[in-house]
C-alpha cells in the first residue's frame, strides 16, 4: 500500500453516486483510493435514489459523504441529493463533497461550482482534481473534528 | 423499412476488411440530434446512427427528463419517451436509408421506452454500456 496519505485517515466516509448515474469505475477508484488514505469507506453504489442515500446516512452518521458522478447529469442530480439529505434534521451539519464530470458539456464553471456550493456541498472538485487536493480536504475535515 | 439487416451490414463490411464506426451521440435536442445523424450518415466511413437515451430515461425518472426539457437544459441523451412521437418522426424523417442503419442505444430498454418509441430502428441494443448495479440485473 502506498503510504504518501498516510496520517490524514480515520474518518468514516460514504462514497455515492447520483441517482440516474449507472457509473461505478468511478465509485471504484474512489473507495480504493480513500482506504488507501486509512479512512472507513461505506459505498452506496450507482444510480443511489435519495431516499436510500437518507437512510443509509441516518443509519451510518458518516462524518462526510462523498458524491461522485460521471455521466454529466451531476450538477442538477447532485443538488437534489444533498438538499435531501441536509432536509433530515440529524444530517442537516454533515459534510458532503462531490466531484468528477458533472455536466454535459464538460465545463466546471464558476456558476456550475457556485450551484453545487449554494445547494449544500462543501467543496466541489473538478474532473482534473488530483488525488492530493482530495486528501488534503479530507485533512481539514479531520482537524475540524478534532477541535 | 427494406433496409438490409443491421448484423448482414456489420459482416458484410468486416468482410470487406473494414470497420463500421458508431458514435455515441448522446444528445437531447432534437434539431441537433438530427444533424448529427445526417452529418454520421454522409461521413467517409461505414457509419451507423446512434439515438442513445439519456441517463433519466433509463432509470424511469420521467419527472426529472421533462423538467429538464422544459427549462431547456441538456441532457446526456435522448429522452424519447418524453420527446412527442412527431417530434422524434421529424429526427428521423429520411434519415435510414439502404447503407445507413439506426440503433436505439440504452443499458436498458424498458416496454415503456420500446412503446414509446415511434419509429423501429435497426437494432435495439442493451449491451453498449457495461454493468449495471442497483435496478438492472
Amino acid at each position: 500500500m502506498d503510504d504518501s496519505y498516510s496520517g490524514v485517515g480515520e474518518l468514516h466516509l460514504v462514497v455515492t453516486s447520483v441517482s440516474s448515474d449507472s457509473h461505478t469505475w468511478n465509485l471504484v477508484y474512489l473507495q480504493l483510493l480513500l482506504e488507501e488514505m486509512g479512512h472507513d469507506v461505506t459505498n452506496l453504489g450507482a444510480c443511489v435514489p435519495e431516499a436510500l442515500l437518507v437512510d443509509r446516512c441516518r443509519d451510518i452518521s458518516p462524518d462526510l459523504v462523498v458524491m461522485s458522478s460521471v455521466n454529466g447529469h451531476g450538477w442538477t442530480d447532485g443538488a437534489r441529493a444533498v438538499r435531501a439529505l441536509h432536509a433530515v434534521p440529524e444530517l442537516a451539519q454533515t459534510p458532503a463533497i462531490i466531484g468528477g464530470k458533472l455536466s454535459i458539456d464538460g465545463l466546471h464553471g464558476t456558476e456550475l461550482r457556485e450551484s453545487l456550493l449554494d445547494a449544500g456541498f462543501d467543496e466541489v472538485f473538478a474532473d482534473d482534481a488530483r488525488p492530493e487536493a482530495l486528501a488534503d480536504y479530507l485533512a481539514t475535515v479531520r482537524r475540524r473534528q478534532a477541535v | 423499412m427494406n433496409a438490409p439487416n443491421f448484423g448482414d451490414i456489420v459482416l458484410a463490411t468486416a468482410a470487406d476488411h473494414n470497420l463500421v464506426v458508431q458514435p455515441r451521440m448522446g444528445v437531447s435536442r432534437p434539431d441537433v440530434m438530427r444533424r448529427e445523424l445526417l452529418a454520421t450518415r454522409t461521413a467517409r466511413a461505414h457509419t451507423v446512427g446512434t439515438i442513445t437515451l439519456d441517463s433519466y430515461t433509463r432509470v424511469g425518472d420521467h419527472e426529472s427528463a421533462r423538467a429538464a426539457l422544459a427549462s431547456g437544459v441538456d441532457l446526456n441523451g435522448y429522452p424519447i419517451v418524453d420527446h412527442s412521437d412527431a417530434v422524434t418522426r421529424r429526427v428521423l424523417d429520411g434519415v435510414c436509408t439502404p447503407d445507413f442503419q439506426m440503433e436505439y442505444c440504452s443499458s436498458s430498454l424498458t416496454t415503456t421506452i420500446l412503446m414509446s418509441a415511434p419509429v423501429v430502428p435497426s437494432v435495439l441494443s442493451g449491451m453498449c454500456w457495461p454493468p449495471r448495479s442497483r435496478f438492472e440485473p
